[in-house]
């Protein structure tokens, strides 16, 4: 190894003495000299400057080439973004044409409810006018006969009065159901209108534990409500019991003073 | 790309620093300090970071802009044609001063005075100094490429980010489709229903008319018998 590095000392011992020589004698040929030196120059001079260039022409190309593909990019997020708003035109625009048409379908749902309800109501006021005119016509039939003495006065009354008592029923009936029961949107529905309370229901899922006591407090206040309907039906039929006795009583009194009583 | 051919420079000029009417050069006027840069003399990555940072805040390196993409656009070829023009005129001079130094050179291996040393270092030294100058430029002409490539996968994330917001409005439009499509069949058919409805109350109206006049005669008819019954 130490051998080596010496061979290369001497052979750049050598080389420097072969230029020194090889200078010197350059010098003793100034022309020649001059040649020399400006061959070498112009070599150095266009290496220098080949290499500076070549570099600066990688670096401002991959300059240009970023920028270009920064240009495409951009144009795309620009398209983009153009795609985007138009198509939310787009979307604006179908969305009120897809309100409109659930308004519509909504309004027309809405109009075939209130013609349902409306043509039922004058099918039920048909009805009654279809029982009056038969009742009518039953009372003509009725005076008719009284007139050609077929009938007594107090037969055609009794025959006509329970058939207007049940017209006036009728009347009654339907003005209740119409304007009482009857739910004001769908004709078949009926409303209780909170005559026995609500059933009250869990709020959620946790509270389900609550809620059998719940329907049994429900079905506690339901049988209060009915014991009381009943028991106040009842009362109200005792007193009708009483008020009929009372009357039944004040019409047989008369007959029953100065009659004799057979058993006793 | 290619600088125009040298022209013809002085001494004096060899220290100028570059400046342009429309934008500023990215090369500071005085040259970095030796902390800056690494042992071999080029700048390191911090040093380049910061002088980026300071050429966007300066507005001399566009930062990408969605809502203004053409003002942007003609920044960058600003840039681009301003950086060209900044490396052109120090390459000119570096030229130069590279000239100048070897036929220096060449001028005492002929004739060897102290003079011509001294002419020597004076070149040799500006030579480096554009040398280097240069080298900075390139370096920093770099680190603008590598900054714009890093925003264009920023943008590419937009890029999709907008692709997902029309595919997310292109589904609401199919929804919104099948609501009109299947809308305007129930639509119809309601107003058939309703037509239907009026029909029957137009029906009903009649029946009720007919039983109106019906009963006002069967109680005018009525009347007339009782009454003609009593006399």
């Amino acid at each position: 190894m130490t051998n080596l590095n010496q061979i290369i000392d001497y052979t750049k011992l050598f080389q420097d003495v072969e230029l020194a020589t090889a200078v010197g004698q350059l010098k003793q040929n100034p022309a020649e000299l001059q040649q020399f030196l400006q061959d070498q120059q112009g070599k150095i001079y266009s290496d220098v400057t080949k290499q500076k260039d070549s570099t600066f022409q990688k670096v401002y190309g991959d300059l240009n080439r970023a920028s270009d593909a920064q240009k495409a990019i951009l144009m795309l997020d620009k398209r983009n973004q153009e795609l985007v708003n138009i198509q939310q035109q787009v979307y604006e625009n179908q969305e009120k044409s897809a309100s409109d048409i659930t308004e519509d379908k909504n309004l027309s749902g809405r109009k075939y409810e209130m013609n349902q309800w409306s043509v039922n109501n004058k099918k039920d006021t048909l009805f009654v006018f279809s029982a009056l005119f038969i009742l009518l016509s039953f009372l003509i039939l009725l005076t008719v006969l009284w007139r050609m003495g077929m009938l007594s006065a107090g037969l055609s009354g009794g025959l006509a009065l329970p058939l207007i008592i049940f017209f006036i029923l009728i009347v009654i009936y339907r003005a209740n159901a119409t304007n009482v029961w009857r739910d004001k949107r769908y004709w078949n529905r009926r409303t209780f209108a909170g005559k026995y309370g609500k059933i009250p229901l869990p709020l959620c899922p946790g509270s389900l534990s609550g809620i059998e006591s719940d329907i049994q407090s429900g079905l506690s206040s339901f049988r209060q409500t009915v014991a009381q309907d009943i028991s106040s039906i009842a009362q109200s039929v005792s007193t009708g019991v009483q008020n009929t006795a009372t009357s039944v009583e004040g019409a047989v009194s008369p007959y029953t003073q100065n009659a004799t009583p057979a058993s006793i | 790309m290619s600088c125009p051919s040298k022209t013809s420079i002085t001494d004096t000029e060899l220290s100028q620093i570059y400046s342009s009417n429309q934008m500023p050069g990215i090369l500071p006027s005085s040259a970095f300090s030796a902390s800056d840069r690494d042992i071999n003399g080029m700048l390191k990555d911090t040093t380049l970071r910061t002088i980026i940072s300071s050429l966007k805040n300066a507005g001399i390196v566009p930062t990408p802009n969605l809502n203004n993409t053409d003002t942007y656009l003609s920044k960058v070829n600003e840039l681009i044609t301003n950086t060209e023009a900044e490396y052109c005129f120090y390459e000119s001079r570096y030229k130069f001063s590279l000239e100048k130094l070897l036929n220096v050179i060449n001028q005492g291996y002929m004739n060897n005075t102290g003079n011509v040393q001294e002419i020597i270092q004076k070149y040799l030294s500006s030579t480096q100094e554009l040398n280097q100058r240069l080298n900075d430029l390139t370096q920093i002409i770099n680190g603008i490429t590598e900054d714009m490539l890093s925003s264009t996968s920023d943008l590419d994330k937009q890029v999709k980010m907008f692709d997902d917001k029309m595919k997310i409005q292109q589904q609401k439009l199919q929804a919104q489709n099948k609501i009109i499509s299947s809308g305007q069949a129930v639509t119809e058919l309601n107003k058939q229903m309703v037509k239907f409805t009026e029909e029957k109350a137009k029906y009903s109206n009649n029946i009720l008319g007919l039983y109106s006049f019906l009963n006002i005669v069967a109680l005018g008819l009525l009347i007339y018998v009782y009454k003609s019954a009593r006399d």
